[in-house]
């Protein structure tokens, strides 16, 4: 079943006065229990994108659908069943934590959100315990703020946030890029054991190829707002057909007899 | 020696406070009895000296720092109480809104305390405590609201802003639990700065007779009696104005001193 669609996505920003079209008539769609990665250069429109498929951006043409219903123009319950159902987990988490807020709050935060049943509000304390758990963050305390946690502790943060609404959809846009290389695989491990423990729909944002062959069994590469190539993620690394796919998966850096 | 100068300022402050809560707990003698001796010299029943009228100095000037405060606390509770939040929905508007927000404020701005303070005793009918507090009040709300849009831009732009609205919270819960405790120290330091102008204020009006009424102590009006016998004793307009100098420095340092403390940008330069 699709989940998320993008018809005909199009998205022009003004800076200093001028139009600057970052995101040019893309259509994509993310079926349940897909894997999708979107990779392309600083840029390409990829954050963009993502951020009008959870519906935090407005396009400036076409339509982005949740299960079928257009975002622009849904009505309060659809709006609810988006907010419920897709969430993010950002680049930096350093601008993704509220740092005057304590790491047991901001998790807690989506579960008293408006669009939530008011009946969950009465088993956060619990809901935030277990979903530390679930993020290997067990022995932190709740009550920490984020700058007394290291880089991989404050995005395990984030990603429990994003799960506390128990999303069907998560949406990841960079979220490896700003950790050290040590701690890239320990959370990359932990998005492919969640996606796969929580049934959760992967839409995961990188400029990293390697990360996407790891993670996602499809892939999007886009180049200056357009799609240039999508497919199984296998083929595409196989035998890419575009030039510019070609060229980034050049560019992977290899060690000797790999 | 930044932590020298919010020392500095927090000092000058404190004794402020502490003269105020001193002349509610007790006074050398009644502030506005009036008698002999006149223009007296500092003696054991009148520490300061007395003034023109025989009242004495100390106790007009402990009484002053009361009005000071309190002037100065209500003028910047106006400030930040309407400033703060038009600041944060400025901050959060676009387009018309965001511009007639800043163009109002803008013209708040251009329009002096003192015009106001005027306006506000003519629609009264007389010049009071209560006019110059309004005046000076309503003058800072320009200064609180740009600090504020300025810092609630920056804030409203975090991701963690982009989280919240992604997990279906609304403008009023971003504004009171994402940005108003992140805007909270450059409030700060501007209430701080604004209380020193406040004080400066109220010392001007009612040196001018447009803030406090001749009945209640204030420096202001206290170096505005003073005028007549500036040559032959000074200290009668000295004391006071040595006050107001002392309570504006205290004020300004502290706020520079807080500007310091919490803004890591500045943190990071003086490492």
């Amino acid at each position: 079943m699709t989940l998320l669609e993008a018809r005909g996505l199009d998205k022009t920003y003004r800076r200093s006065g001028n139009p600057v079209r970052a995101i040019r008539c893309i259509d994509l769609s993310v079926a349940s229990g897909d894997r999708l990665g979107i990779v392309g250069e600083s840029g390409s429109g990829k954050s963009t994108l993502v951020r009008m498929l959870a519906g935090l951006l407005e396009p400036s043409f076409g339509q982005v659908l949740y299960r079928g219903n257009p975002i622009n123009g849904a009505n309060r319950e659809q709006l609810r069943e988006l907010r419920r159902g897709v969430q993010m987990v950002f680049q930096d988490p350093r601008s993704s934590l509220n740092p005057r807020m304590r790491i047991g709050d901001i998790i807690a935060e989506p579960l008293f959100s408006p669009v939530q049943p008011r009946s969950i509000r009465a088993h956060a304390v619990e809901r935030v315990a277990e979903l530390m758990d679930l993020v290997e963050l067990d022995d932190v305390a709740p009550n920490v703020y984020p700058h007394e946690l290291s880089g991989g502790q404050r995005q395990r943060v984030a990603i429990a946030r994003a799960l506390a609404p128990a999303p069907e959809v998560l949406i990841a846009d960079e979220a490896v890029s700003a950790l050290d290389v040590s701690v890239r695989a320990h959370v990359l491990n932990l998005i492919t054991d969640l996606v796969a423990t929580q049934n959760l729909t992967l839409v995961f944002v990188s400029h990293d190829l390697t990360v996407v062959r790891h993670l996602c069994d499809r892939m999007v590469v886009m180049r200056d707002g357009v799609i240039v190539e999508q497919g199984r993620t296998e083929a595409i690394h196989a035998n890419p057909t575009d030039d510019y796919t070609a060229r980034l998966l050049a560019s992977v850096p290899r060690l000797p007899g790999h | 020696m930044k932590r020298a100068v919010l020392w500095a300022g927090a000092t000058l402050v404190a004794l402020v406070v502490l003269a105020c809560l001193v002349s509610v707990a007790w006074l050398p003698t009644d502030p506005n009895t009036v008698g002999t001796p006149t223009l007296a010299p500092p003696s054991a029943d009148h520490p300061l000296g007395t003034d023109n009228l025989g009242r004495d100095l100390a106790a007009r000037l402990l009484v002053g720092a009361r009005s000071c405060l309190l002037v100065g606390v209500v003028a910047v509770s106006i400030g930040a109480v309407i400033g703060v939040p038009l600041g944060i929905i400025a901050g959060g508007s676009r387009g018309v809104a965001a511009t007639v927000l800043m163009r109002g404020a803008d013209i708040v701005y251009a329009f002096p305390a003192l015009l106001l303070a005027i306006l506000l005793a003519a629609a009264r009918g007389h010049a009071s405590t209560f006019t110059a507090m309004a005046a000076i009040g309503l003058s800072t709300i320009p200064a609180f609201m740009r600090v504020t849009r300025s810092a609630a831009v920056d804030v409203l732009a975090q991701d963690y802003v982009m989280a919240a609205r992604g997990a279906g919270f609304g403008l009023g819960h971003i504004a009171l639990r994402h940005v108003l405790p992140n805007v909270a120290p450059v409030v700060l330091v501007q209430s701080s700065s604004a209380f020193g102008v406040a004080i400066l204020a109220e010392a001007s009006l009612s040196y001018l007779g447009l803030g406090t009424p001749p009945t209640t102590p204030s420096w202001g009006r206290m170096i505005y009696e003073a005028q007549s016998f500036v040559y032959s004793d000074i200290q009668l307009a000295a004391l006071p104005g040595i006050c107001i100098a002392a309570a504006v420095l205290g004020f300004n340092l502290l706020g520079d001193g807080l500007r310091d403390l919490l803004d890591p940008t500045l943190r990071e330069i003086t490492r």
